[in-house]
């Protein structure tokens, strides 16, 4: 049990009592949160100390190290041999696939210039694994290795092989911070792939779940229907994968449905993601101002 | 006393490592925070060495790596070691069901506080799932307690 010897020294103590302490400490938090809050300096404080997470990140990939060395030394000959030979048959699949593809790409772009629309354009990708999400269920953000060195940006979009993750919203010398679809910062312009309708996603923060807002009661949409982004904000690409209509709330009681939709991209159950890398300049076109000065 | 904090450094780099794991069951986040978990622990275990200044000074370490705003978790672990301190003469802590009370009130008081400063700055509630961790943390202190390195009494 607590040891009363120890506490009632503490009785006798000559500085000063616990609650002028307290206050004094209370005081002095609030004047850090109430600066930080209007100037933002924790930002600049987290770049300059960044280094000093990097012996966590590296215990915390050593089992993964571990593990990923010792698979690949014993892995026996057979198992190589089968795994080859499924690795062929996809990438035949896949060649097949592309075939098709290219041709329709090409037919699409041909048409495309008939009517004078402007072609889609091609983006880089850049493989990162995860290294960990951050403890705080306040947000909805994850550690990517890879950050100045790789010339990344703040805002450049991250996808998996699915459908867009997020997005980077902080970059240190050798990781980044993405913030997540899910997060309650997080909006994503997006166009329903049946119809064409843009709209906005939110992040509901909570469960892995977004919500689309300030559609109308009367809007057309189905569940099932696919949310694609509309390449409006030259941020994201056009047509990437977004989220999946699950639920849709018209009462009339509010004035705009409540329509809940899932992720398409396993947010979660990831260890490595695709970095889009830009084609422009993103300095001016950061949509949410999450941890960027306001 | 050097021996001393050199366990007490450790133990809070390894509880500042378990707390980039998460635990999830059901898809609801059950991480506790197992800084605060060690504070508490060495505020039972040595009142001696840590002080309502070194609350603050490691929830400043913690805000510098995790928080949202500068002195969020300074503020919490400061108000945690107050209520502790300012209760613990004052409410009878005979037997362990007590105290497990006692450590699942003040795990709660700091969930509380990190929810007020976070509603304040970004109005945002993440759910009556997010109290679930008070009571994770408590059945790690109650699973824990059970080694004997964990031992509180004498």
């Amino acid at each position: 049990m607590i040891k009363s010897h120890e506490r009632s020294s503490k009785l006798f103590n000559k500085g000063p009592s616990l609650l002028s302490k307290f206050l004094l400490i209370f005081f002095i938090s609030i004047v850090l949160m109430g600066f930080d809050f209007r100037f933002h300096y924790l930002k600049d404080i987290r770049q300059a100390t960044n280094f000093l997470s990097k012996p966590f990140h590296v215990a915390l990939n050593f089992p993964n190290t571990i593990y990923t060395f010792t698979t690949q030394h014993f892995s026996n000959q057979s198992h190589l041999i089968h795994e080859n030979e499924q690795l062929k048959l996809d990438i035949d699949r896949l060649k097949a696939d592309l075939q098709r593809l290219e041709f329709l790409d090409q037919e699409n772009n041909q048409l495309k210039n008939l009517l004078e629309v402007k072609n889609l354009k091609k983006f880089k990708t850049e493989a990162v694994s995860i290294i960990y999400s951050r403890f705080d269920p306040f947000n909805q953000k994850i550690i990517i290795d890879g950050g100045q060195n790789k010339n990344f940006q703040a805002g450049q979009p991250v996808i998996d092989a699915l459908g867009l993750v997020g997005q980077i919203s902080n970059v240190f010398p050798e990781t980044s911070e993405v913030t997540l679809l899910i997060d309650k910062k997080m909006s994503v312009p997006i166009q329903i792939q049946r119809n064409g309708l843009r709209a906005i996603t939110n992040g509901n923060g909570q469960n892995e779940m977004i919500s689309l807002s300030y559609l109308p009661n009367s809007v057309d949409v189905i569940q099932g229907d696919i949310l694609r982004t509309s390449g409006i904000d030259t941020i994201y690409p056009e047509g990437l994968a977004v989220a999946e209509i699950v639920e849709i709330n018209n009462d009339p009681k509010f004035p705009f449905a409540k329509i809940i939709c899932k992720p398409i991209a396993s947010i979660r159950n990831h260890s490595h993601l695709l970095v889009v890398m830009p084609t422009g300049n993103l300095n001016n076109s950061i949509p949410f101002k999450n941890d960027q000065k306001k | 006393m050097i021996k001393k904090n050199k366990l007490f450094i450790i133990s809070l780099l390894i509880a500042a490592l378990l707390n980039l794991i998460q635990i999830k069951i059901f898809n609801i986040d059950l991480t506790p925070d197992f800084i605060l978990l060690t504070l508490i622990f060495y505020f039972f275990k040595s009142p001696a060495l840590v002080t309502i200044s070194l609350f603050w000074f490691i929830g400043l370490i913690v805000d510098i790596f995790m928080g949202d705003l500068l002195g969020q978790y300074a503020l919490t672990y400061a108000c945690c070691y107050f209520l502790a301190q300012y209760f613990v003469s004052k409410i009878l802590l005979n037997n362990k069901y007590q105290k497990l009370l006692y450590i699942f009130l003040i795990f709660l008081s700091a969930q509380i506080i990190m929810l007020m400063i976070n509603v304040m700055h970004d109005l945002y509630y993440p759910g009556a799932s997010y109290f679930l961790q008070s009571i994770t943390a408590v059945v790690i202190w109650h699973a824990l307690s059970k080694f004997k390195i964990f031992k509180l009494d004498h």
